[in-house]
């Protein structure tokens, strides 16, 4: 085999950066609890979800939110959410949000008390219908999901399909982890991003397991371990650089956008950032755990098979343990065949694809 | 090489032609959106796909009468549909044009007559006639003073039997019932055959009011109910600031990609920087030819894409490298580099593909739009990231061979 210069060991330290998942995922997933114990959803859903009135009004004059606050919480029975900010090219922008229904009393109230503003959106949603946008959101990442997956499981073995999809739902709830810490209104729109994420986040798993593919298929006998590690840094370059340059118009629309489009650019953003980091500590270690399982599983039926090198013991360790509960690394160590560390692949194998 | 530079002026010729032909989403132009749901109006009868139509056909006829085309009306699953009004900003309005069944009757109410607004239930009185045996109605001055009224016409036959009961029962009264509500009580003067003025009740109608009203009876009573799921209205001027966001937005992204491009891959990216202004040609002239709807989420898409469409190239490209420092020459190195690279580009545009349909497919309005967007941005990024910029690196190749120049 060439000896090309593997400049970082990707998953000589794999434990590690699941572990460091393991605690981003588990943080996001406190954040969304603790929201559904404060806000009755781990998520801050935004008009088109839960249903209601929201009045986005812009003021030439300088407005308080404590004013509009005071008149509108007296025409409505729970409490309303009214925001203020500064609207560029002067004046105040007022949002205001209030149950379904009370638009109408909350305009009449503004006519008399506080006139003089333009109506940048008036929006009214039935809360069934928006419980119904919820629920399609909700699938449709599902189902996307899924597609990727049969996808993948097409046209590259099923393990690197199952990395890949493990990849991306890391990705997903990244996204919505930090969309929960820090309560990010969600909406319609953020549903179009995470589905983005998952379409364009796994292409660059999808470089490295072409890549994967190939050196299989060039170096033969060599363990599955050494050749991810060399794929993974020989697709490096690359695939940050894609990412890279996908992330400049992001940038671009982070730094001028609106709000509306910054929260929805943002999810795009940290899918995508995400998505390179889990495509080398998440989805090659899934895919490799997985081999190193089912090779094991093949092994009792007495065929040669794919093995993790012994440069890593630790990942034979886990190997053993994950796929198969109590069965010592012995015969997996035993069945090491003659002497040499490096075992052979079956050709079968490494014909299919 | 010559055919490409035709291609590539030719479109920007049609990009001169003009940037208001560039049909806008409603969000960026301003309107209102509604999706509403059809129920029949007995919940134990189904809705049948003839109702829904009808009811699709007479709001159609309400919010367009003059046929300007200007209104879309989008019939969504069996029994929703969706309605984009530009330019419309009263909501109020909208909602009693759409709601309204519109079912009129003239009743015999005997020596009666009825205060305006009440409730007349089914078969209370006997029917005189329908807004079915009308064969129009206008906007019209007249009753006295001169004030808005609705002048309505009755078919042929039903004019007859008209004239013949008003004939017997002049100086008695003949209500007008709207959805079971009465706007009007006058007594019978004389016959009427054929024409006549419903006046607006002891109040009278306002020039507005009439004209809806004329309105909703030409364009039919609603064979099904309709109820508003959702109601969004967008002014016009939040619409100018976003795009004027996103065209600097778009700018900074773009001055970024090319000169990174440049940075990396000299020559090589100068020809992906060269297809990438030829791919915004192209998707320029796409959308001001076949009147893609622009959305502020088609234009994120857009930015989007001119950040994906360079991901092919570098793919290439690094692949082009490494099959040059594996010895082969720099022409063999671009042929192999796009023959490695491709199954890769393949895969990643698949999977877009996958997601923008999942998108298109859960959608409403402004989310397909950038969906739609996504998709036409991967598919004619496969054809000019990969084809345009080989044609113009394999030119650069027949001037100058210098290795440096090529980032390799």
């Amino acid at each position: 085999m060439k000896e090309q210069a593997v400049r970082f060991d990707f998953l000589k330290y794999w434990k590690f950066w699941m572990s460091f998942s393991g605690v981003l995922t588990l943080a996001g997933i406190v954040a969304m609890l603790w929201n559904a114990y404060t806000i009755r959803f781990p998520l801050n859903r935004g008009v088109d979800f839960t249903g209601g009135d929201l009045l986005q009004l812009k003021y030439n004059t300088s407005v308080t939110q404590k004013e509009i606050f005071d008149l509108v919480s007296r025409q409505v029975s729970k409490e309303p959410v009214v925001q203020t900010g500064v609207a560029p090219g002067g004046g105040t922008e007022v949002i205001i949000r209030v149950e379904s229904g009370a638009r109408t009393k909350v305009l009449d109230t503004l006519n008399q008390a506080k006139p003089g503003y333009e109506v940048d959106q008036d929006m009214h949603v039935e809360p069934a219908f928006g419980a119904e946008l919820a629920m399609w959101g909700a699938i449709a990442l599902v189902i996307a999901w899924l597609l990727i997956l049969i996808y993948l499981g097409f046209r590259y073995r099923f393990t690197f399909a199952v990395g890949a999809i493990a990849s991306l739902l890391h990705d997903a709830i990244m996204v919505l982890g930090i969309y929960a810490l820090f309560r990010i209104e969600v909406n319609t729109p953020f549903v179009g991003a995470l589905l983005t994420v998952l379409g364009y986040s796994v292409n660059d798993t999808v470089v490295v397991s072409d890549r994967i593919r190939e050196n299989i298929r060039l170096y033969r006998g060599t363990s599955l371990l050494k050749l991810s590690n060399l794929s993974l840094n020989q697709t490096m370059r690359r695939n940050l650089l894609t990412t890279g340059f996908t992330l400049l118009p992001i940038y671009g629309m982070l730094l001028f956008g609106g709000p509306t489009l910054k929260n929805f650019v943002l999810a795009m953003g940290i899918g995508f950032l995400s998505g390179v980091y889990s495509t080398w500590f998440i989805a090659i270690p899934v895919m490799l755990l997985l081999e190193g399982a089912l090779a094991f599983r093949r092994k009792v039926a007495g065929e040669a098979e794919t093995r993790m090198g012994p440069a890593t013991p630790g990942a034979a360790v886990s190997a053993a343990a994950s796929g198969t509960g109590g069965e010592a690394t012995a015969p997996v160590a035993g069945h090491a065949g003659p002497g040499p560390a490096e075992y052979k692949r079956k050709k079968k194998k490494a014909r299919r694809r | 090489m010559a055919v490409f530079v035709v291609l590539a002026v030719w479109p920007l010729i049609k990009l001169k032609g003009g940037q208001d032909l560039v049909n806008l989403g409603l969000d960026l132009k301003g309107g209102t959106n509604v999706i509403a749901g059809i129920k029949p109006y007995d919940p134990k009868v189904p809705l049948t796909e003839s109702d829904v139509s009808g009811v699709i056909g007479v709001l159609r006829k309400r919010l367009d009468p003059q046929g300007l085309h200007e209104i879309i009306l989008q019939k969504q699953g069996t029994n929703r549909v969706e309605i984009e009004i530009p330019g419309e900003k009263d909501p109020d309005r909208v909602r009693s044009l759409i709601g309204k069944t519109a079912k009129l009757e003239f009743v015999y109410t005997g020596s009666q007559s009825l205060p305006d607004g009440t409730k007349v239930e089914e078969g209370q009185y006997k029917v005189i006639a329908t807004g079915a045996d009308l064969k129009k109605a206008e906007l019209t001055y007249g009753g006295g003073v001169g004030q808005p009224v609705v002048g309505f016409a009755f078919k042929g036959e039903v004019a007859r039997t008209f004239g013949t009961f008003t004939d017997q029962h002049v100086g008695e009264y003949l209500t007008i019932v709207l959805d079971g509500a009465v706007i009007s009580s006058p007594v019978i003067k004389q016959p009427i055959y054929g024409s006549g003025i419903i006046e607006g009740g002891s109040n009278g109608f306002s020039f507005e009011e009439a004209g809806d009203l004329a309105t909703l009876l030409n364009a039919g009573s609603l064979p099904a109910q309709v109820e508003i799921l959702s109601m969004s209205v967008v002014g016009p001027t939040l619409g100018k600031s976003s795009i004027d966001q996103s065209v600097k937005a778009g700018l900074l992204g773009l001055v970024l990609i090319v000169v990174l491009m440049i940075f990396f891959y000299r020559l090589n990216g100068v020809a992906a920087d060269l297809a990438l202004l030829y791919y915004a040609a192209i998707m320029f002239f796409i959308i001001v030819n076949f009147n893609v709807t622009l959305t502020i989420y088609g234009i994120a898409a857009f930015l989007l894409n001119i950040g994906m469409a360079v991901d092919v190239n570098v793919l290439i490209f690094e692949r082009l490298r490494e099959e040059f420092r594996a010895g082969k020459t720099l022409f063999q190195s671009v042929e192999a580099g796009h023959k490695g690279a491709l199954p890769a580009i393949i895969d990643s545009h698949a999977t877009m593909f996958l997601s923008a349909g999942v998108l298109y497919w859960l959608g409403t309005g402004t989310i397909k739009g950038f969906a739609v967007m996504l998709a036409l941005g991967a598919a004619v990024n496969l054809f000019s990231a990969i084809l345009v910029t080989r044609a113009m690196v394999e030119s650069f190749l027949g001037v100058s061979h210098n290795t440096k120049l090529y980032g390799i």
